[in-house]
């Protein structure tokens, strides 16, 4: 089988049970790789009131067929799961190396059920699977638990692991791998925690064959070539992601004291700024030819290296709580990777209890501790608090839209969709932007709607998507999102980077040359929107509504500064659009059937539709 | 001769013009397309765009042509060109 091993490995953590799962050709086909094969494989075990942290709930990490090839950048996976966070469809993805060690152990991918009876970790390493006993690691933080393991199973292995938050079950947990790389968003770390699982590692040499290497070869040097000369890559390069945040700034595209400024002193925040006042290092995942990571040099007597921080980071404790220091950015940032804790969900929540004690909500009385804007001192004690839920961390370890719920506040004031805090990319800067995040698979997500990227200066020819006025809902703005939507949902079957500047057609044609089968943009297309929609049935299946589709009411509230003053998306005209290319129906939500039917999404049909 | 500079996605917005046609001096080149620019579109841009100094972007904008990227200010240009410029910046 041409670019797969044609298995995933099958865990059950309560028998202790570990077999083969062979994967069908068909589902290979047609949902290629990573997320989008394990929301097929997912899809199945989810019912109305499945609690994302029982047992019998699954936890799936998967790569792509591109995974472990000459391809550059796809040392890439998904962990997919229903997220205790929003209780839909939850994913994350990640780089580094454990995904081509995943890759190299013999396996497509790891479908994880069941309930360890104590904390174990698992080891998948040349096709073979043992589950060990990890009650000593539990309580260590995620760098110590992955050296403590490479002690034990030596160097040549990959760590994916949880700390503190996760073994807590905090909701908006992450998983930790190859040091300081997260797979951050939806809580999957504490879907790993209800299971007892502290670590998964993976490593061996199995290789996959390619159905044309000679093509792929081309393939690989016309890859190379184009992302080699991008402009965009050679400032990540340079910059980081933190590139962003000047530019950013100009554009109103950087939220700012949650969500209601957007102007603010941008150079005290800049990749430069960084540079002149701290050694940085860089870091790339396998296979990489950007290396976007970071890290701080230096940072303290025991802090040699730190991780990071990238531009969403840097934001969310920065602007996003009015924090022009750069100390405490860091800090806030190694406290998350330590811990595994998502920097984005964490961002924002502080940000809110900010805003809350403004409002005189959050009171020092009420809170523990006094709780102002921009103090360096409160944002890392807030970050402790979440970490160990104490005091009024327990509260902010809930995240936005619950912290909400039991304050008694709007839920407008929530800074998130279906559960999921904003990413930091301002909705009101670029109206494809409010539309993507409003029907995000996962929630608010600028992963698979990075459309800022387009109104700024991109297109995508194969599918007629072109840069507009980034403030109108009219030129097929919503379509074009749609499709964008797709397109980097793919990305994540493939398990691609989505920095890497390839065209759809590149990708067809090196999916076509690796698996054997063939693909062309438009079939591309389509496995996004198959992905989409099957992603789509399992949270109609967990009740996600048709209402649940907006943007919070904090991030759709005109600004009084900045470049988008005064600009708010037309989310009525945005969503119209969006469900009508869709085929989804404007007062459900649900995909209409003949949509799923022509998708080969039979079995959603029936669970939606009846027979 | 006569040259045609377009301005793609968000440049378009604070040039306020999604093309603009300059009548340059034979054998022009990119740089004195720029000066044209900053002349007439300079003090509209914001100054992390545009350096007034150089009459230059200083952001990373991509000049492409017919034949590819525009590699430096001494590139030459011909009639009836079209310069297309793209402010390239990713964010995280």
């Amino acid at each position: 089988m041409n670019g797969y091993h044609g298995r995933f490995l099958k865990v059950d953590l309560s028998t202790q049970k570990t077999e083969d799962m062979p994967l069908s050709e068909e589902d290979l086909k047609d949902f290629i790789g990573g997320a989008g094969l394990s929301a097929k494989l997912i899809y199945e075990h989810v019912k109305t009131g499945t609690d994302p942290l029982a047992p019998e709930s699954p936890l799936v990490f998967a790569v792509g067929p591109f995974t472990g090839s000459t391809i550059p950048m796809v040392s890439r996976y998904s962990v997919c799961a229903i997220s205790p966070l929003t209780g839909y469809w939850g994913e994350a993805t990640s780089g580094g190396r454990f995904p081509v060690r995943l890759k190299g152990s013999g396996y497509d991918g790891i479908f994880i059920t069941g309930k360890a009876q104590n904390p174990v970790y698992l080891l998948v390493r040349d096709g073979h699977a043992e589950i060990k006993d990890a009650s000593t690691l539990w309580g260590k933080d995620s760098y110590e638990t992955q050296e403590f393991i490479k002690n034990e199973t030596g160097d040549q292995v990959s760590i994916a692991c949880i700390a503190k938050a996760g073994e807590n079950r905090l909701l908006y947990s992450c998983i930790m791998n190859d040091k300081g790389r997260a797979a951050g968003r939806s809580g999957m770390g504490a879907v790993m925690g209800s299971k007892n699982l502290k670590a998964v590692v993976v490593g061996g040499n199995a290789k996959t064959t390619a159905a044309d290497p000679e093509r792929l070869k081309e393939l690989t040097l016309e890859a190379q070539t184009v992302i080699r000369s991008d402009m965009t890559a050679k400032g990540l390069t340079e910059y980081g992601t933190n590139m962003w945040m000047d530019m950013g700034m100009i554009m109103a595209d950087v939220p700012a004291k949650y969500f209601t400024r957007s102007v603010f002193p941008a150079s005290r925040l800049t990749s430069t700024a960084f540079r002149n006042a701290y050694a940085m290092g860089r870091y790339a995942c396998t296979g990489c030819l950007i290396g976007c990571g970071r890290e701080v040099k230096n940072f303290g007597p025991d802090k040699k290296s730190v991780d990071g921080p990238e531009y969403e980071t840097v934001a969310a404790f920065g602007p996003l709580c009015w924090n022009f220091d750069l100390d405490s950015i860091i800090e806030a940032n190694h406290l998350c990777n330590v811990h595994g804790l998502d920097t984005l969900s964490t961002g924002v929540s502080i940000a809110y209890a900010m805003y809350l004690a403004e409002k005189g909500v959050l009171t020092p009385e009420k809170a523990g501790l006094e709780i102002k804007w921009g103090d360096r001192e409160t944002i890392i004690q807030l970050v402790k608090l979440i970490v160990n839920q104490e005091g009024i961390g327990k509260l902010l370890g809930l995240g936005t839209l619950r912290m909400a719920h039991e304050l008694g506040r709007d839920e407008g004031e929530a800074a998130q969709v279906k559960g999921l805090e904003m990413p930091m990319h301002d909705a009101r800067s670029f109206h494809g932007q409010a539309i993507s995040y409003a029907t995000g698979s996962r929630g608010a997500c600028h992963q698979r709607g990075n459309y800022y990227e387009i109104d700024i200066a991109g297109m995508i020819l194969e599918y007629g998507v072109m840069a507009t006025n980034r403030f109108s809902a009219e030129e097929q703005k919503a379509v074009m999102a749609a499709k964008v939507q797709a397109l980097k949902d793919t990305f994540d079957s493939l398990t691609m980077c989505k920095f890497a500047s390839v065209s759809p057609t590149f990708l067809a044609q090196a999916l076509s040359a690796v698996t054997g089968r063939e693909y062309t943009p438009e079939t591309l297309l389509e496995a996004g929107e198959r992905s989409i929609n099957i992603k789509r049935g399992i949270s109609l299946k967990l009740g996600l509504t048709q209402a649940e589709d907006r943007l919070p009411e904090i991030c759709a509230t005109p600004l009084k500064e900045g470049s988008s003053a005064d600009k708010v998306p037309d989310m009525k005209r945005l969503l119209k659009d969006y469900y009508e290319f869709r085929q989804w129906n404007l007062e459900t939500g649900k995909p209409e059937k003949e949509k799923l039917e022509a998708l080969g999404l039979h079995q959603v049909a029936r669970d939606l539709y009846g027979t | 001769m006569k040259v045609k500079a377009i301005f793609y996605g968000i440049l378009s917005e604070w040039v306020d013009e999604k093309e603009a046609e300059f009548e340059l001096p034979e054998e022009a080149t990119h740089g004195h397309l720029l000066k044209e620019i900053g002349l007439r579109f300079g003090s509209k841009m914001p100054e992390r765009l545009w350096d007034r100094m150089k009459n230059d972007f200083c952001a990373p904008v991509l000049a492409r042509t017919s034949t590819g990227t525009v590699q430096s200010g001494n590139s030459p240009l011909v009639e009836n060109e079209q310069v297309t410029f793209l402010l390239m910046v990713g964010g995280g």
